[in-house]
This record gives structure tokens, sequence and C-alpha cells, in this order.
């Protein structure tokens, strides 16, 4: 993270900004912002609290009050913890996968215009190994939801 | 006293933006909010041809008039409805996990706006004061980062409701949100590769340099703007709360404050989203999508682009007062009792009274900044801060279109089946970002 990236000297921007800030100018704004968002809903959250129960409020129990919202069913069919389709535990994995080889195409992006037509080939190997994979996948089935 | 203030605000730039910024960035967002809430009730209302919220009012005492405010006055009874709501923790819930989740979802949102550059850099004695709140190396991958969090909160608030509804719902949305995810980030790669960097002020400085990305990148706009679709659980997305079929999805059991941290977050995350897609791909605070007019130029003109900005907004104040004036006369011809008519008038009157002296003060304000604001008049320090709130302004005011696109998106297209969402999002989407990434990277290298 403090490793510049390398830019081509046209971009004064970047290369005026290596000078400044410190590690303290990044620090110190993220600590405030921090605390203002972790501030922001706990101050909500505080106030609920504070106007409901010991402003004008009451607490009022009552059975059907302590039913959870599923038509009436209730426990009838279950609890809600109890199972659901493998599907969605499917689809975690996968996006783990994907989501890793995106990442790795972060760091080609950003050399993309340092190299030549060696880059565009580095992506279409990348893209094949990364096809023959998803084509896997596809033929098993593992992309079909109502299957 | 003022003196010895304002040289240590000179001494210490950084730590004074570093104290500014991360405050009043989040908090101006905030202040979006209740607009984004009005023009979703407004458009809805628009694009069904039916009234919208124009019920709640309040009355003024001495001049007699009921101020409705466009429907503006609904957003305070919301927030005092949802703020004096019993505080009620059901029995059957994991009641750590269900006070904590709802508001994993707006933290994130008040964080990300950390990495979008707001304005341009400022040289400022020999040192650069960035746009963006954390002048990170990361960038969009930190803004990315702390955006997947969110899953977070609608998967435990979820799971913590102990609820069969509230389950299928977060399950359907963590699942949507994880695979738009895949594509979200390799559509915004084709941008990065041709910028060369991750951080989004060189992604906007390179705008104002070439073009605007989406003359570029128009595929890769169009990934992006699906997949903020789907991340921030909008139509025709929105399978998270399928009102027809899971009752609220995963904040069915969530009342009071906690309810409102959720809404809340919905739409902060859209004007995040909508700022996002204006700064990669619709040039940020770039003025026009023609080089020759970037920073430099704005801070060269910038009372010009004030007095062009003020003129706009009065015209439209005033274009405004025009549309009063026609509701008046149609509501006067109508068949309503006589006393609403009279008080209708009444507050139509005002109105148009506060809106043409709005509309001819900001007129007047025009007159002055095109003739008074100048480097000659004021010094470069000065110039820096105007040009800052300006281009501010620009980004948002492009943000506001887009927010108006989800909220007229909402209301057009229909809800997606969830296997037509998942086969749109592994199926398609995926396989066009890459072919996208390929075809990107073959036409940069032929052009050179």
């Amino acid at each position: 993270m403090k490793e510049q990236v390398p830019m081509d000297a046209s971009n004064t921007v970047v290369a005026a900004a290596a000078v400044s800030p410190t590690t303290f100018d990044i620090v110190f704004p993220l600590t405030i912002l921090v605390v203002l968002a972790l501030g922001l809903p706990a101050a909500l959250f505080g106030l609920n609290v504070v106007l409901s129960k010991w402003a004008v409020g009451f607490n009022n129990q009552n059975p059907a009050k302590n039913e959870s919202y599923e038509s009436g069913l209730g426990a009838r069919y279950g609890t809600a913890t109890e199972k659901f389709s493998i599907k969605f535990y499917l689809v975690a994995m996968l996006f783990l996968a994907f989501d890793i080889e995106v990442a790795f195409l972060y760091p080609w992006a950003l050399q993309f215009n340092a190299g030549g037509w060696g880059m565009v080939g580095l992506l279409v190997v990348f893209l094949i190994l990364l096809e023959v994979g998803y084509l896997y996948l596809y033929r098993k089935g593992a992309l079909d939801w109502d299957k | 006293m003022l003196s010895t203030i304002i040289d240590w605000i000179a001494a210490h730039p950084y730590q004074v933006v570093g104290l500014v910024l991360p405050i009043v960035i989040p908090l101006a967002l905030f202040q979006i909010l209740p607009l984004l809430v009005l023009m979703e009730r407004r458009g809805a209302a628009m694009i069904q041809d039916r009234a919208g919220p124009n019920r709640a009012y309040i009355p003024i005492p001495f001049l007699n008039v009921k101020v409705r405010g466009f429907g503006m006055i609904f957003n305070l009874t919301d927030a005092v409805k949802l703020l004096f709501k019993e505080h009620f923790t059901p029995p059957f819930v994991h009641k750590g996990y269900y006070r904590i989740a709802p508001a994993i979802p707006l933290i994130t949102g008040l964080l990300t706006p950390a990495l979008i550059p707001w304005f341009s850099p400022i040289v400022y004695q020999g040192g650069v004061l960035s746009g963006q709140t954390i002048d990170a190396n990361s960038g969009i991958l930190m803004l990315f980062a702390m955006a997947s969090l969110s899953v977070y909160g609608v998967v435990l608030g979820s799971w913590a409701s102990n609820s069969k509804y509230s389950l299928l719902g977060g399950m359907r949305a963590s699942a949507m949100m994880i695979s738009y995810e895949v594509s979200m980030g390799l559509s915004v790669i084709g941008m990065l590769m041709i910028v060369g960097s991750v951080s989004l002020t060189d992604v906007v400085e390179w705008q104002g340099q070439h073009t605007w990305g989406f003359v570029v990148q128009p595929v890769g706009f169009l990934l992006f703007l699906v997949s903020m679709f789907a991340e921030c659980n909008r139509n025709p997305f929105d399978v998270a709360e399928g009102e027809s079929e899971l009752v609220a999805g995963f904040h069915t059991e969530f009342n009071g404050v906690k309810f409102m941290l959720y809404m809340s977050a919905e739409y902060l995350h859209m004007i995040v989203a909508s700022v996002l897609i204006a700064t990669v791909y619709f040039g940020g605070y770039q003025l026009l999508p023609i080089p020759g007019f970037g920073p430099e130029w704005v801070k060269a003109h910038v009372g010009q682009v004030l007095a062009i900005g003020l003129v706009g907004m009065a015209l439209g104040l005033l274009g405004f007062v025009w549309v009063i004036k026609n509701r008046k006369a149609i509501h006067a011809r109508s068949d309503s009792n006589p006393q609403d008519k009279a008080e209708r008038a009444k507050e139509y009157g005002l109105y148009m009274a506060v809106f043409t002296l709005a509309g001819l003060g900001l007129l007047g304000a025009a007159g002055a900044s095109w003739a008074l604001i100048n480097i000659e008049r004021l010094g470069q320090g000065w110039i820096d801060f105007i040009t800052a709130a300006v281009q501010f302004n620009i980004v948002i005011a492009k943000a506001l279109l887009f927010c108006w696109l989800f909220v007229w998106v909402r209301w057009t297209i229909p809800r997606f089946r969830y296997d037509q969402i998942m086969d749109l999002g592994w199926k398609v989407l995926l396989n066009v970002a890459l072919v996208n990434l390929l075809v990107t990277a073959v036409v940069a290298k032929l052009i050179g």
C-alpha cells in the first residue's frame, strides 16, 4: 500500500504527490472517518432507545407480538436455521474462485501500458485457462440455478 | 486571535483538510438521502400517474399557511416516527448480531466515499492536497473491499432474525451480491488498464486529458451499471426484499431505528454507486468530455463557470415557479371544497414568492460571481477553494442524474425471477466482461 505505482513521467499529479502526504496524513482522516461511521449508527440507535423507552414510550408485551412474522405458521414447519438449498454454498465457492482470478487481473492491468503485445498474449493465456475451468463448470451444470 | 487561527490553518493544510473532509463529505452525502427518498416518491407518483406524497404538512402560525413542501415533510415525519418507535427486540432472535447487523451497511456506506476524488488535487506550498479523503494508492480496490463488507449486514441480519422469510431473503441477496461482484470487478478493469492506475484521482485526471470513460469503454460502462444495480439490491434485482414473495426479505423482523438504518444504508449505497459511476465513466469533477477544459481551465475561469451554474439553477427555479402557477390554476378550477381551495391557493402563493425571490437572488449571485471572482481580486488560495467547491458540485450533479436513473428503472422494469438473475450474472455478464477485456486490450495495442 505504501509503494507508489510506477507511472509515466507525464503524470505530474502523481509525481508531485510522492513528495507530500505522510502516513499521519492518511491515518488521521481515516481515524476520524471510522469514528464518525461507527458513531452515527450508534447515536441513532441510542436516540431510539432513549426516546422510546425513557422519554415517551412503554414496553407492552403480548404473545402475538413475540411471534416471528411468518404468516402465523411459526415453528410448525421447522426452525429458520434448519437447512436451506446447497446451491447457495456452491455460489459462494464459485465466487471465491472467480473473484480471486479477477484480483489476479488487477496487477496485469496496471502494467498493461508498460508492455507491448506480450501483455495481450498473457491475457489470452490467462483467459484460456479461465475458460477451460468455466466450461467444465458449465457442462457440469454448476451454473444452472433451476436444475 | 483570528489571525492566529488563520496562520495555523495556512501552516497545517494537510491536518485541516484531514479534519474537515472526513466529517463534511459523509454528512453532505447523508443530506442528499432525504432528497433521494423524495425523488423516489415523486418519481413513482409521476410514472404511475397518481398523487404522490402530499398529505403531511407543517402549519405556519402567523401566515396561516400549511406548508406541504412537495412531500418533503414526509421525510421529517418518517424520521420522527422511526426514532420514536418502541425499542423492541423479539424474543426468538440472536440478540447480539440482531443489534449489530443493521449498522454494518451504513458503516460501509459512510466509509466508501473516502476513496472518491471530489476535487482536483491542489498544489499548495510545494505539496499536493488530494481530493480524496484517504489518498491511498490502493484506490478503487480499497473501495471495493469496503463496499463488499455490506454483504455481512444482510447475511448477519437475516440469520440473526431467526425467521424463514428473513433467511430466504438474506441468502438470495448475498448470493446475488457476490455473483455480481465478479462482473463488477472485471468490468472496471477495462478502464483501469487504459489509465494504468487504480487511484480514482488518476482515472479522473486521465478523463480530463482525453475523454470521458463511457466513450472509450461503452460495454464496460453498461456492465458496471448493471452490476451496481445488483450490488445496491435495486429493481430489477431486488429479490432480497421481493415483497410479494418474502414479506420484506432480510429486514422482515427489524423495526424502529434498526429498519431505518437498513433503509438509509440502501439509499446511501445508491448515492455512492451513482458517484462511483460518475467518477469512473462520466469524468468525475471534469466539466466537459473534451480535452482542454480540465481543472486548470476551470481554475482560470471559475467565476464564469460558477455564474453559468447559478444561472442554470435560477432558470430551473423560475421554471418551477411557472409549473406551480399552472398547478395553482388547475387546482382553482377543480371541484374540491372552498376551504381546501383557499388553503392551497395560499400555499402555492407562498411557494411562488419564495422561489421567485430565490431565483432572482441566484441570478444576482451569478452576476456577482462573474464580476467579482477572479484571481487578481481574491488570490490563489480562495480561487483554489472555490474551484474545489465547484468541482464537488459537478460530481454531485452528475451523481444525481444516475440517482434518477435508479428511480426511473425501479418504477419501469419488473423484477427478474431468481434463476434469471443468476443466469444473467454467471452466463452472460461474466463472459461479456471477459470478451470486453480482450477486445479492449487488442484495440488499445492497435491504436498504440
